[in-house]
Formats: structure tokens, sequence, C-alpha cells
């Protein structure tokens, strides 16, 4: 009897009341943030916000693309801060907005490059609803023109593409990892740069610019067609304030010294050592992670790093038989660890010079070197001592393979 | 001994086996020597009876006397061909020898009449009864004593494949109503003193048989005493299926869980004694009832000894995730998309909210809707004959699948899930736990609707609780899980290999524990035939040349 008294009790007086059917809901899977036009930030606090809804009715079998209605399912609107706009939002979205499956945010160069940046975002952790994994996305132009002139070519569904495009791009070491948790861990650590990812959307073919594959900044990469947005190299961030920008290429060198990233698809084009007009194409993989000994002196440090790398030779467009001459291997092998000792020590001087602090999470290796967090603290890695530090990097390259065929056409015959 | 509570139950009450006033009036009264009184003492009792037959005989054309029996339940031709006749013609043998009427009955029983079942009864209320268990009785006038016997001939239907337990690999052969049949099926398999079936009636209409049938020196002695206690205590006026007696030897009547296991294969309730079970048949039941059980018997079949070991640990695996499905899967999904929508993939969490876009209700009236339209659908077919529920089963599959969806009553997605998890009720073999999952889903689901995961979690531990608490005749219900036992467990979640199980589980306490005989079990020791031979060849010789076939012995 009193287990029944019990039991009444405990359905009529609890239970979760703040159910919410799915249906009920308008999931964002993009926000965007912008600075409100005619708005000065240090006077007042304000922020323009857009929301891009994914579409239920998409997923109606037989439905079209987002197509001209596309447009209903973004809006934008200004209010003091991004979780309040959700509930602004009601005044004409009916269902209840939630960021629990939000892919990205997406902030104009604009307020990335204000101090308002650091206390919006970091607004978002205080919200239970918004995930430590969403990537954050700095657009060159407006944030809320970026969401909108996106048109994915093939993905229909506004969650999808993000989610792809941002997989795809970490994988191939164009962009970095960018996660709302990296930025706080960073941040909060005091010691590094974040980088973010750099988007831009641009309709123009930048066609008299072309450069290597990968050293483009967000916007210049020279194309015809497909869709406006492009996402390709970083924002430097440091002390949740954009300072600059890294290319592709910078982007990728960075991923290579920072052992807590993963690129797992990177193609990069090089000068062919031996017939210098061509161009090689490999890929490059990292064998272990890289090797990071700080050496702990009077004044400024002494970095040795080590960075293990594997190749494969993908294209060799001058026919040259790297594949059976050793000779031509070793001369392959040492040019390529120096074109990409070259670009790291570019660089790292770039950064010690005009960033002044590293985007390697290279603190991480520096910690264990003290027994108290005080000490690290005095010592001062980021403003004291990596500006000023004799960095070594010794790039060792392993070729792993030459290609799904060994042998290359022998030219010479072939145009008789 | 504690292995059993104590339960307090009425000492014994006189037992009314003849609920008939007469007969009971009648009683123990020695039948009168005068035939006539006795044929009317019968027509008092019997009279009415269309089928009631009397024949007036003279035995060796001098005793006047009365063969009677019930003609339904008797085969004519043995009381006419084995009976009658030496009785009415005087056999070579006796020809010509003095008959007095004091020896009349010995020398029928020993010298005339060939039947084997032929045997001598007094009170005319237990010549009533065997009467009606298809006795012939054959009164003589001038004696006290009857001659009764056995001509039953009853109807029964033959050996068929059991309809609730099929099996691919195994044998064929089920119970069938017959008692007698059924332990037949059982001694056949058990050709050995050991096996011993005790019998005794119950039910004062009935008077079924049952029999407690248990492997001597293998089952616990405690349990076969308690399972005859349990049996002796039982009054009722009848007994017609073994689900009754289930119903009064259970432990816990309130429970949802199977306290004991009924099958109607003879060669799983030999596999049951064998681990040292007591089975209980009831005359007229084509079941066998099997204690003590543990849960994890439920989802054991007898295919998977029957198979080899790989094969039959994936299906236990395959069907324990089936049990589990039909358990808690609608609830997860109910508190999944209405609680904690950020746990699913994007992609689901927006195909459900398609999906759901026209449906009126939240999800858990959504999902109880279209369980409760399952579950009368599955009853529906359950009782209609063949040929109709085919008709009907694509009726109820468009209703539900198809009409539901586009009337707006249910999501698509709430269909695939009601379907998977009806699927995998279907897929636990013992009937009687799948319904305790199917019960218990119901609960669960609507505390899924008011907690969320926080309910489902809740009732799981509840669930688990209970059954923890359970015991049937003494076993705990989870063993060999909790209380742990070694030799158990390897039966539990995967079947091992035969070879890896030499001793019988230890929860049954059945006093001789081995399986295997250890000492000249030379299992996996095989004769190397065939190539194998080239491993003798250890010190150098050319035996193992094996592209030379002249070498090889075969031919």
């Amino acid at each position: 009897m009193r287990f029944f008294v019990i039991l009444i009790a405990v359905c009529m007086l609890t239970g979760c009341w703040d159910r919410k059917e799915l249906e009920q809901m308008s999931y964002a899977t993009a926000i965007g943030l912008d600075i409100p036009e005619g708005v000065d930030l240090k006077e007042k606090q304000a922020i323009d916000v857009t929301f891009q809804f994914s579409n239920p009715k998409l997923n109606i079998k037989g439905a079209t693309g987002q197509g001209e209605k596309g447009e209903k399912s973004i809006i934008t609107l200004t209010a003091p801060d991004f979780i309040t706009a959700k509930n602004m939002a009601n005044s004409f979205v009916t269902r209840q907005i939630s960021f629990s499956h939000a892919k990205t945010i997406v902030v104009s160069e604009e307020l990335a490059k204000s101090d308002m940046f650091f206390r919006f975002i970091g607004s978002a952790l205080k919200e239970r609803e918004v995930r430590r994994e969403t990537s954050i996305i700095v657009s060159e132009g407006k944030a809320s023109e970026f969401i909108r002139k996106n048109k994915p070519e093939m993905m229909i569904r506004p969650h999808k593409y993000y989610q792809f495009i941002i997989d795809r791009s970490i994988e191939t070491g164009l962009v970095p990892e960018a996660t709302i948790n990296r930025l706080f861990a960073v941040t909060d650590g005091d010691a590094d740069l974040f980088l973010a990812i750099s988007g831009s959307v641009s309709e123009k073919k930048e066609g008299s610019s072309f450069k290597e594959e990968d050293q483009y900044i967000a916007g210049s990469v020279p194309k015809e067609g497909g869709n406006p947005v492009q996402l390709i190299g970083s924002a430097v961030f440091k002390e949740g304030k954009m300072i600059g920008k890294l290319t592709g290429e910078e982007t990728r060198v960075s991923l290579l010294l920072d052992n807590t990233s993963r690129i797992e698809d990177m193609f990069v084009s090089f000068t062919d050592p031996v017939e210098k007009n061509y161009k090689i194409a490999i890929r490059v993989k990292k064998k272990t992670a890289t090797d990071i000994n700080v050496k702990l002196r009077k004044g400024p440090p002494k970095i040795n790093v080590k960075v293990p790398l594997e190749i494969e030779l993908l294209s060799v467009p001058s026919m040259v038989d790297y594949g059976g001459d050793m000779k031509k291997q070793m001369i392959l092998k040492k040019w390529i660890a120096k074109e990409i000792e070259k670009n790291m020590i570019a660089l790292v001087e770039k950064t010690q010079k005009v960033f002044k602090s590293e985007p390697f999470y290279w603190s991480l290796a520096v910690r264990p070197l003290f027994s108290t967090t005080k000490e690290y603290e005095e010592w001062d890695w980021t403003n004291k001592n990596y500006p000023y530090a004799d960095i070594n990097i010794d790039v060792q390259v392993d070729i792993i393979g030459f290609g799904k065929q060994l042998k290359e056409s022998e030219m010479e015959k072939v145009k008789d | 001994m504690s292995l059993f509570r104590k339960k307090k139950r009425n000492v014994k009450k006189p037992q009314l086996l003849i609920p008939s006033k007469a007969a009971e009036e009648k009683g123990d009264t020695p039948t009168s020597s005068s035939l006539m009184v006795k044929i009317k003492e019968v027509k008092e009792l019997l009279g009415n009876n269309e089928d009631l037959q009397i024949k007036q005989i003279k035995i060796f054309g001098q005793f006047p006397a009365a063969s009677v029996c019930l003609s339904s339940l008797i085969n004519q031709d043995v009381l006419n061909q084995d009976i009658l006749k030496p009785l009415m013609y005087v056999p070579e043998h006796i020809k010509g020898k003095e008959k007095p009427i004091n020896e009349l009955i010995n020398l029928i029983v020993t010298e005339t009449v060939y039947h084997s079942q032929a045997k001598v009864g007094e009170n005319m209320d237990q010549l009533i009864e065997l009467m009606l268990r298809g006795e012939s009785v054959i009164f003589i006038d001038g004696i006290k004593e009857s001659i009764h016997i056995d001509t039953r001939k009853i109807e029964k239907r033959s050996i068929a494949q059991p309809e609730t337990e099929q099996v691919i690999l195994g044998p064929r052969e089920g119970f069938i109503e017959s008692i007698l049949t059924n332990i037949a099926l059982l001694r056949y398999r058990l050709p050995t003193p050991e096996f011993q079936v005790k019998t005794m009636k119950i039910g004062r209409l009935t008077k079924s048989t049952v029999a407690i049938c248990y492997l001597k020196g293998i089952a616990n002695e405690t349990v076969i005493e308690e399972v005859e206690k349990r049996l002796s205590e039982i009054n009722i006026d009848a007994i017609l299926d073994v689900g009754y007696l289930e119903q009064f030897i259970e432990d816990n009547p309130f429970s949802p869980f199977p306290q004991t296991q009924s099958t109607e294969r003879p060669d799983k309730t030999v596999a049951n004694l064998l681990e040292g079970r007591v089975a209980i048949l009831v005359d007229g039941s084509p079941f066998s009832l099997l204690v003590p059980v543990v849960f994890n018997q439920f989802y054991q079949t007898t295919e998977d000894y029957s198979s080899r070991f790989l094969m039959g640990s994936f299906v236990r695996l395959a069907r324990i995730l089936a049990l589990v499905f039909s358990l808690i899967f609608p609830s997860l999904y109910v508190s999944l998309i209405s609680f904690n929508p950020e746990l699913l993939p994007t992609e689901f969490a927006v195909a459900v909210a398609g999906g759901r876009a026209g449906v009126p209700y939240p999800a858990v009236i959504e999902v109880l809707i279209i369980e409760v339209a399952m579950e009368i659908l599955r009853e529906a077919t359950v009782r209609l004959p063949k040929q109709v529920g085919g008709a009907l089963s694509i009726v109820g599959v468009l209703v539900i699948g198809q009409a539901a969806v586009e009337a707006g009553l249910s999501s698509p997605i709430t269909v695939v899930v009601i379907a998977l998890t009806t699927i995998g009720s279907f897929a636990t073999p013992t009937y009687t736990a799948a319904f305790a999952l199917r019960m218990l889903r119901f609960p669960i689901m609507i505390l899924a609707g008011i907690f969320g995961l926080y309910g489902v979690m809740i009732g799981v531990i509840f669930i688990f609780n209970h059954m923890l608490s359970l015991k049937s005749f003494g076993v705990p219900y989870m063993a060999p899980v909790s209380p742990e036992d070694s030799q158990g467990m390897k039966d539990v979640v995967i079947r091992s290999p035969l070879w890896w199980m030499p001793k019988r589980p230890q929860f049954l306490r059945s006093s001789n524990n081995d399986r295997l005989g250890l000492n000249d079990n030379k299992v996996l020791e095989h004769n190397k035939v065939g190539n194998d031979q080239r491993e003798d060849a250890a010190n150098g010789g050319s035996k193992g040349d094996y592209n030379n076939s002249s070498d090889d012995d075969l031919n």
C-alpha cells in the first residue's frame, strides 16, 4: 500500500515536464554572428544573429532541394546576445529553437577582431544546448551573407553540408579542427594561438594569381561555378581575438607540427628535384607523433622538433623513374624534407615575429617541465620565451609508396 | 534445510474424491453378493447413460454373471474375444474340472481370461470409478468380489511435431495428450533404472494422473520432496492442463515472470532431467512442466546444443539482443525523441521531426496506440483458423503499416520501431517469458513518457531487482549469473562447446555433478587419419611426401 502511495506521488509530483516533442523544435544548424550596422559595440551590447534551420520537410521522400524556399529557413535578427535571440526569433518562428544540433558558428571577421567576440562566445558555454564540438568559422564578409549565399551543390540538407565539408576539409588539412572546446581550452590556457576555420564567399574567379594548390586564403581560390562558399586556411586568434590569417599551406604546416591534430589525406605538390620545371604530387602522412623537445636554459629555450613523415608518390609528370632508381629516391627524400623544413621554418618565424605566439599547442610539451603551475606561469612561455626561442626543425621523410604503377613510361621511346 | 521458503498452508483436509452423493453414501461398503442387487446399484448411479452396457451371461454355462462397462470407453473386440468368449465357452484345459463357486474367481483370473490386466475388486465406489476409466467389470452372482479388466480404448492423436517449439536441427517428436505415450517417449530416451516416475491423482472430478519424473541420484532429493508436497496439497475439482498445476506450485504468483517451464518437447524434457530438474506430466496435456527454473533457460533452445557451438552461440546472442529489444526498444525511442533529441544523429532527428509533423499526439501516446493495435492483431491471429488468418494478417499489415502512417496516426519510424520490437519478442523461444517482457514493456514505456531516459533506467532496475529476488523451488532465478557459478556461466551468454562443460550446473544442487567422464574422454585427441598421418613422421622419415600418391596407403 505504502508502495503505491509513493509510486503515485512520484508520478504526480515529479517528471521531466520540460519534455518537448521533436517536431516542436526547430534545429539551428548554423548560427551566424555579426556586428549590427550603425552600432558601436563599445557603447551598447548588440549582435546580429543569423539562424539557419534544418527543414524537416526535406526529408519527405520526393521533396526537392532547398530551391527558392530556402530563404525562409534563414533568419537574421538583432539581439543583445545570441542566446536571447532564440526567444526573440519566436516572434515569427513557430517552434522552439534548439542549438543542440548546431554544427557551426559563423563569425564575421569584423566581430572576430573585436573584444566582444570572446564575450559572446563565452556565453555559449553557459547554455547547455550548445555542443562543445561545434566548429567556428570566421567569414571574410558578413556571417549572414556567408550563410545565405551558401548553396551546396549536392547536399540539400544544411546540417549534412556543414558536417561533411568541415570533416573533409579537416581531413585534407586545409583548415584546422576548430571546435568551441578547443577555443576555450587554448584561450584559458593563455599560451597558444587558436586557429579557426577561415571561410569566405566569393563568386568571382581570381584567375590572375595562380599559386600552388594550398597557398590560398579563403575567397581567393580560382574556380569557376560551384558553391560560392570556400573554406581554406585559418584565422589566428590570440587571447580570444583575431589577429591574422594563415593560408592553406601554413595551416597544413602548423597541423603537421601540432600533436593534437589529425590529418588523413593531405595531397601536396612539390617541384620535381630532377626536372625542375615539373611538379610532383605526393601524399603526406604523419608517421608518429611529432617529437617536441624543449630545453630550458638561461634566456630563451632551445626547441628541437622532429617531424617523422611518410610520403607516397602520386604523380610524376616528369616521368623520372623514382621507383627504380635508389639514387634519385635519396635526392627526392632530401628535397622534400628540405622543402617542408623550409616551409616550417618560415611559418615558425612568422609566428615568432608577427603573432608572438605559436598555434601548434606546444605549450603542452612545455608544461611538464615545471613542477608547479605557478612556476610555469611566471616563466611565461608565450610572451617571454617563444618569440625568442631557438627552434630547430628536423623533418624525416620515408617514402612508402610510388602509386599503383611503379614504373614510369619511357617518354623518349614513346615519342618515336 | 532452509532451501525452501516455508509456507503457511492448511493442514490436509479429508479428500473428497467423488462428489456424487450416491457413491459417497455407498462409500466403502463392499458389494453385495447378489447379482441383481449389484446391477441395481450400478443402474442407480449410471443408469441414465446411453452407453452403460450390461450384458447378462452364464459363466461356463452355469454361473449367472454380468459384464458391465461403458461402451464408449472400451474396446469391444477385446471384451468379446478375450473376455466373454473364454468365459462362455469352457476352455479345453478346464473342461470336466470341478468348479466350486469359492474357487471361481481364482479360476477365471488365473486360467480363463487371457487379458493381462485382470484384477479383483470389491468396493462398489472403486469399481464404478474403474468403469468410468474404461474398465469392464464382471459381477458374478453369489460372490462378493468382482473382476475388473482393463479394456480401455481412448482415441488419441498420433505423435506430431511440436507446434510451439519448432527446430531446424533436432528431434521432431512432441508430447501428445496421453500421459502413457508421453512417459513412453521419455523412457525411450532414458533406458536407465535411475529414471523414476511417481504418479498421483489430482482433481476431485477429473482424477487426472500426474506423473513426477526425475533421475534418481541426479535430481536433488529436497526438490523432489517439495514438488510432491506442493502437488499433494492441491485440492481442486479439475486439472485440465499442466498450467493448472503451474499456478498452484509456483513460488510467486504475482510475478510476471514464469517460474516453471512448460515444454512440448520430450528431448528438452530429458535434457532438463539430466541437468537435475524434475518434470511433471499431466494426463490430457501435451506439455511437461519443468522445475526449478532459472531465467537464462528461457532463451535457450535444444537446437543450441544440437548445432555446433559457434552457430549455437551466435544464434543465442542474437536472441538475447532480441530479448532486450522487445523490452526497452519502444521506450528508448520515446525518451530519445521526447526528451533527449540531442543524442540522435542530426539526420535522424530531422527525419523523425519530418515524419512526425502530421501526428497529433505526443510520441508516447503514438507508440502506445500502435503497440495496442499490434497486441490486438497478434491475439486475433492466434485464435483465427488458418484459412482466415492469412487474410487478416494482410489487412493488419496494411492497416498498421501503411494506412496508419498515411492517416497521420503515426510516423513511419514508429511503425519500424514497433515492428522491430514485435519481431524481437517472437525471437524468444519460450512463449511465457516473451509474454512477461511484452507486458513489462508497457509500464516502462509510460515511465519513459514521463521521465525520459531516467524512467527507462528506473524501470529496468526495478525489473532486475524483482528478478534477483525471485526463486523457483529454492533456486535463485538469476543463477548462474547471480549467485555466480562458473560452470553454469559457460552456458549463459554463449553456448560453450560440450567438452568445456564437464560438470552439471551447480545451482540445481544435483547430487551427482559429473557430466563428462574425465578419465576416458579422448575428445579432440582423435586418431589421425588421412593426411594427418604426416605428424607421426617426426624423425625425418619420407612419410610426409604427399606429392607421390603411391606412398599413401589409402587404397
